[in-house]
Order: C-alpha cells, then sequence, then structure tokens
C-alpha cells in the first residue's frame, strides 16, 4: 500500500447525505433529548423496562442491607493543583504535602522520555529505548513518604512457540512489597499477527502469566503459560484439560492460585477450567444459565451475569460455587447503565473485586457487594451529572474511586476527586482547583490505596507528571 | 430553531467545512458508519453548546479532531468492542482493492489509528498530531514508524511526512 491507496480509500467514506440534516435536527431539542441517529427507535421502549427493572432491584435487596450507609465527607480545603514547572527535571523529582490533614497527595515530576512512562503495582517505571523504539532498559522506583526510592530491575529472558510461532523476548521486573511489576515489549505491535505481553500473579513473587496472542480483530486469540522468573522457564498451564472446546481463546481469568481459569471465547461462551480435576466444561452446562460475563469472587466463588428484562437491557447477577454447585441469584432485573439515555442511571460492574456500583434515578448512589446481595449507600450524596463521573475500584473491591470531570478543560479535567472507603464506610470527597493548567491523561489506581492521575504540559507534552493520593 | 439562527449558521458552516473529516476518522476509529455517525453528532452538538472560541477555521477543525479522537476511544473501552473493529459490509466502496485497503486499516491497533490517519490523510506534520491527540511528538513519531511497518505503507516520492 502507498499513501495514495490510503488516501484513494479513505476518499470513499462519506457521510450519509441525511446526516447533517438529523444533526441540524437536534439543534431544537434541549441538551439531554437528544437522540442517536441510529438508535432512536428503540428508545421508548428502553425507558420502559428499565423503569420496571428498578422496581425489581428494590426488591431484591434485603432491608437490613439497604440501611447500610457510608458517610460522606466534603473536605472544606480545596486542592490547588501544581502547574506546569517548565524545566524539565533530569531525576524523576517528588514533592508532597497534606490537604485538610486528610489526603496525602505526592506531586512527581519525570524526566523528559516521550511516552516511555508508566506505573505498575504500586511502583513507577521508565522505558529506556533507542530511536527505532527498541527497548533498552527499564528503571523502577517506588513513592515512598517524600522519597522516590529506585528499585532493582530484573530481567528474564525466555523463548517457547505456540501454533508454529516462536516468542522470544525479555522481560523486565521488580519486586516491591511483596508483588511484582513485570514488563514485557512484545513486538509492540511490529508484527500484525502475534504479540505476548506478562501479566503478574497476586502473592506470587517467583513467576508470572506469559500471554501469547496471534490474529487480530475477528480472528484474535490468546494462550496463556507460566514464566518462571529465576530460570525463565516456560510452563504449558492448559495442557491436559480439554480447554479445546473453549479455543479460540479471547479471555482467560484466573484464581490466585491458578488452580481454576474462566476460559472465554467471542464466538463459543464462557468455560470453567479445573486444573486440579483436568476438565473443562461450559458455564452454560454447570448452571443452567445463558452466561453473559463471568469472572472470579472471593475463595474461587464465580460470580455470573445474565441479560434478561423485556429487552434483555437488565442484568442479573448470581454466585456458583464450583466445589458445592450451589447457584444463588445475589440480583434480580438490574437495568444496564446507559451513560448516553435522557437520565442516565442503573448499574456498572467492576471487572474485579466483587462490587458493583448503581446509580438509582435521583442520583443516589449505592455499592453493591455482588457475592452477597447487600448495598451500601452514600449518605447525603448525590450524582448531579451521572454521565461525567467515574466509579473505579481497586483491585480487592475494598474502595471505590470517584472522579468528576470539568467538561471545558483541555484534559480530563478532573474537579473533584474522591474515594469510598467501604471498610471504614467513609466517602471522602476533595475538590480540585487549577486541575486545568496541566492537560490530564489518564486516572486508575496506582496500588490498593492511592490514586494515579498522569498530566502533560499543554504546551510541552514532553513535561510529564504523575500526581498520587492517598485518603 | 430559525434557519437564520446563528447555532444553525454556525453548525452549517463547521459541518460543511470539516464533517467530511469528522466522519472519516471515527470511521478510521470505529469500522462502522452507525457508529461514525453517532459521534459526528456528538462532536458537532458538544461544538455547538460549549461553543468554544476559535482562532480560525483550522483551528476549530484540530479541536473537532481531537473531540472524535476522544470520543472514538471512549467507545473502544467498552469491552465488547475490544476485537470487532471491522468494516461495516454495508459500507459502500468502489472496489474489493479498496476494500482490502480499509480493511487494513482498520485492523491497526488503536493507538496507531489517529496519527497515521491524521498524518497521511489529513497532512498534519508530527507537530500538530501531537497537538491534537496530546502526545509528545516522539510518540507520534514512534507510532508513525509502526503504523506504517504495520500497514507496510509505502511513502510517494517526495512525500515529506517522513519521520
Amino acid at each position: 500500500m502507498n499513501s495514495r491507496d490510503y488516501r484513494n480509500a479513505m476518499d470513499q467514506l462519506t457521510p450519509a447525505p441525511e446526516l447533517e440534516a438529523h444533526i441540524k435536527g437536534q439543534l431544537n431539542l434541549p441538551h439531554r433529548r437528544q437522540a442517536h441517529p441510529r438508535r432512536l427507535a428503540g428508545r421508548v421502549l428502553i425507558a420502559a423496562a428499565a423503569l420496571a427493572c428498578t422496581f425489581m432491584v428494590a426488591m431484591a435487596v434485603s432491608p437490613q442491607l439497604r440501611a447500610a450507609v457510608l458517610t460522606f465527607f466534603h473536605l472544606e480545603e480545596t486542592e490547588q493543583v501544581p502547574g506546569p514547572v517548565g524545566e524539565v527535571p533530569e531525576e524523576p523529582e517528588l514533592t508532597q504535602t497534606t490537604i485538610d490533614n486528610l489526603v496525602e497527595a505526592q506531586y512527581i515530576r519525570l524526566p523528559n522520555a516521550g511516552s516511555g512512562y508508566d506505573y505498575g503495582v504500586g511502583t513507577l517505571f521508565q522505558a529506556e529505548r533507542a530511536d527505532d523504539g527498541t527497548l533498552l532498559d527499564l528503571h523502577y522506583w517506588a513513592a515512598e513518604g517524600d522519597q522516590l526510592v529506585p528499585l532493582k530491575t530484573h530481567t528474564t529472558d525466555f523463548s517457547t512457540t505456540w501454533e508454529g510461532i516462536t516468542y522470544t523476548d525479555t522481560v523486565y521486573w521488580c519486586e516491591y512489597e511483596g508483588a511484582i511489576s513485570c514488563y514485557c515489549n512484545g513486538t509492540a505491535g511490529y508484527a500484525l499477527d502475534y504479540d505476548c505481553n506478562t501479566i503478574a500473579i497476586p502473592g506470587s513473587t517467583d513467576s508470572v502469566i506469559l500471554r501469547l496472542s496471534q490474529g487480530s480483530q475477528i480472528d484474535y486469540r490468546q494462550y496463556p503459560v507460566l514464566l518462571d522468573l529465576e530460570t525463565g522457564a516456560v510452563t504449558d498451564l492448559l495442557s491436559g484439560t480439554g480447554w479445546e472446546k473453549a479455543a479460540p481463546l479471547t479471555d482467560v481469568r484466573w484464581t490466585a492460585d491458578l488452580s481454576a481459569a474462566l476460559l472465554s471465547s467471542d464466538r463459543t461462551g464462557w468455560f470453567y477450567c479445573d486444573r486440579t480435576a483436568q476438565t473443562t466444561t461450559a458455564l452454560d452446562e454447570l448452571t443452567g444459565l445463558e452466561v453473559f460475563s463471568a469472572w472470579f469472587g472471593q475463595d474461587g466463588t464465580l460470580i455470573l451475569l445474565t441479560l434478561s428484562g423485556s429487552e434483555g437491557d437488565c442484568y442479573d447477577v448470581w454466585t456458583w460455587q464450583p466445589d458445592s454447585d450451589a447457584l444463588k441469584r445475589t440480583f434480580s432485573q438490574l437495568p444496564v447503565y446507559q451513560s448516553r439515555e435522557e437520565a442516565p442511571y442503573g448499574f456498572q460492574f467492576f471487572f474485579g473485586g466483587g462490587r458493583g456500583i448503581y446509580v438509582a434515578e435521583d442520583g443516589t448512589v449505592s455499592v453493591l457487594d455482588l457475592t452477597t446481595g447487600g448495598a451500601t449507600t452514600v449518605e447525603d450524596f448525590s450524582l448531579s451529572q451521572p454521565e461525567n463521573a467515574t466509579l473505579i475500584a481497586n483491585a480487592s473491591g475494598t474502595k471505590v474511586l470517584f472522579a468528576d470531570y470539568d467538561d471545558e478543560a483541555d484534559g480530563l479535567g478532573i474537579s473533584s476527586l474522591g474515594v469510598m472507603d467501604l471498610e471504614r464506610g467513609v466517602f471522602t470527597l476533595l475538590d480540585r482547583k487549577n486541575y486545568d493548567a496541566l492537560s490530564e491523561g489518564s486516572l486508575s489506581w496506582f496500588d490498593e490505596d492511592r490514586v494515579a492521575i498522569t498530566a502533560h504540559g499543554k504546551e510541552d507534552y514532553n513535561e510529564t507528571y504523575l500526581y498520587l493520593y492517598r485518603f | 430553531m430559525k434557519e437564520s439562527d446563528p447555532l444553525i449558521r454556525r453548525f452549517e458552516a463547521a459541518y460543511s467545512a470539516c464533517g467530511a473529516s469528522v466522519y472519516r476518522l471515527a470511521m478510521v476509529y470505529l469500522g462502522r458508519p452507525a457508529d461514525a455517525e453517532d459521534v459526528t453528532q456528538e462532536v458537532f452538538l458538544k461544538l455547538l453548546h460549549k461553543a468554544p472560541a476559535f482562532a480560525d477555521g483550522e483551528h476549530e477543525k484540530r479541536w473537532l479532531l481531537r473531540v472524535t479522537a476522544n470520543l472514538c476511544r471512549d467507545q473502544l473501552k467498552g469491552f465488547w468492542r475490544r476485537h470487532t473493529v471491522a468494516l461495516d459490509e454495508s459500507c459502500p466502496v468502489r472496489s474489493e482493492e479498496d476494500r482490502a485497503v480499509l480493511e487494513t486499516i482498520l485492523s491497526l491497533p488503536e493507538t496507531y489509528k489517529g496519527p497515521i490517519h491524521l498524518h497521511y490523510y489529513e497532512g498534519y506534520s508530527v507537530a500538530e498530531v501531537a497537538e491534537i491527540l496530546k502526545l509528545s511528538q516522539s510518540a507520534v513519531k514512534m507510532r508513525l514508524k509502526r503504523g506504517r511497518e504495520l500497514l507496510k505503507l509505502e511513502l510517494d516520492a517526495g512525500w515529506e511526512g517522513s519521520v
């Protein structure tokens, strides 16, 4: 292909002639009532089904659990977010402050390294690359108090073959507070049809999962193997389990001890793989449900989602115990959260932690325990613009991050940041000022306790910042 | 709302100048005309409801392309879309060769699509792509290099976009 082929092909992609008139028609409606061009027909039905679902939710939660609340603390002091400094430091620099005696903030300025920074499990790392993108080295730091502590980087070389492709590469890793942070460059997108990357195993410091993949789009498939960090030896994790029933695999989720896995295929559904018993069985067959999604809760319990509601736009939530075959429905007909609807409300689930969030029509927020069916409501707090908020649970599901955004900002524009501590029963919310001085790019958990925001200078994108918050 | 309404006039001017560019960038990311139309509508509604001030038409176009890229990336975060971006069968193209080219473009990893399209189709420089996508210039160069390799994209003689 040459660039002329590219342009000729792209020239043929033109919007439908009626699109302009359709958008113009939307200008007559209030902002929140606008419909998407192809989605108008189903709108009334969805709204009606959602109303029916809400009633069922209230019925599904027991009265004593509904009484559980998170106490809401809106901090009086506002964070003054540091703006760009201008001069890029030669080494990462950290300053620390405490806001309202409750929130510890660490502001880290990073040296000029293009896009070579990221963070792992409680660690910050910098990739050192040659001009052609080849990875030369990786440097890790931990943010401890007001110090950035360099960590020792280890490397493990490996070579393994899957479906005719030999994967030869190096894993860079460090151990910090009993957890492994690891990085494998893989083919970095150079190869269209194969790649590999690494995933740390919670509680394990001697090995990581190596995820081998081939194909792309509808042809994508992956396979997991275990990599010994000391020796570079690779062990097949699924051999002899009958995993082929689930092939081609597009997602694999593990128990912490790797004794069982959930195998997913876009083409064939969800399967439970028991490595000890050397069996692989469709979850539909094991549970009698039509499983839409599945993941592991505590102690090997599976949390399952099935579609329900007259339009299939609600979820039922179930738990299933592989040992006892006990199946229990913990929530019925939770309306799926539709951020683009006129009045967004409903259920958002998390990929981990066994928690979900339910936003009621009046903006009230509840944290759902998907295993027990319990719900904890946030007291004296409601989302005024739910479509603008983010809620993310940490890996263990003990805390939920909340953020609200300023639409006018260049980057994310995080105007409020908070953490719901489910164990302490407290939701602490911090308002922020000067967040638009930098272009904020990402928001996530840094580790179990700290929230991370990454940002770049607006004028100079090589100015890179990492801000950490402990509530 | 009347045709003479300033909002309508602003929309018509912006859509006429940038509607196709916004739609094409959305197609590159999403592959489905229905999704690209949704994003195109959302981008122009954002323009009119936020009513930001621009220095000129080019400034406005870059803002529209940035919002398009952000909305598309938001859509692609949905787990059911991770591996399913392909050219919609209903999408009209002149020849099978063109369809093959478009499918190759759509099969690019998401991170390379924006830089490749803005540079090789819209003609923006590395610095301009970096500004639009909020990336460092070195990141744009890296993505262009890798994206080009993935597409097996050969440069025309005299094309000055080499990085």
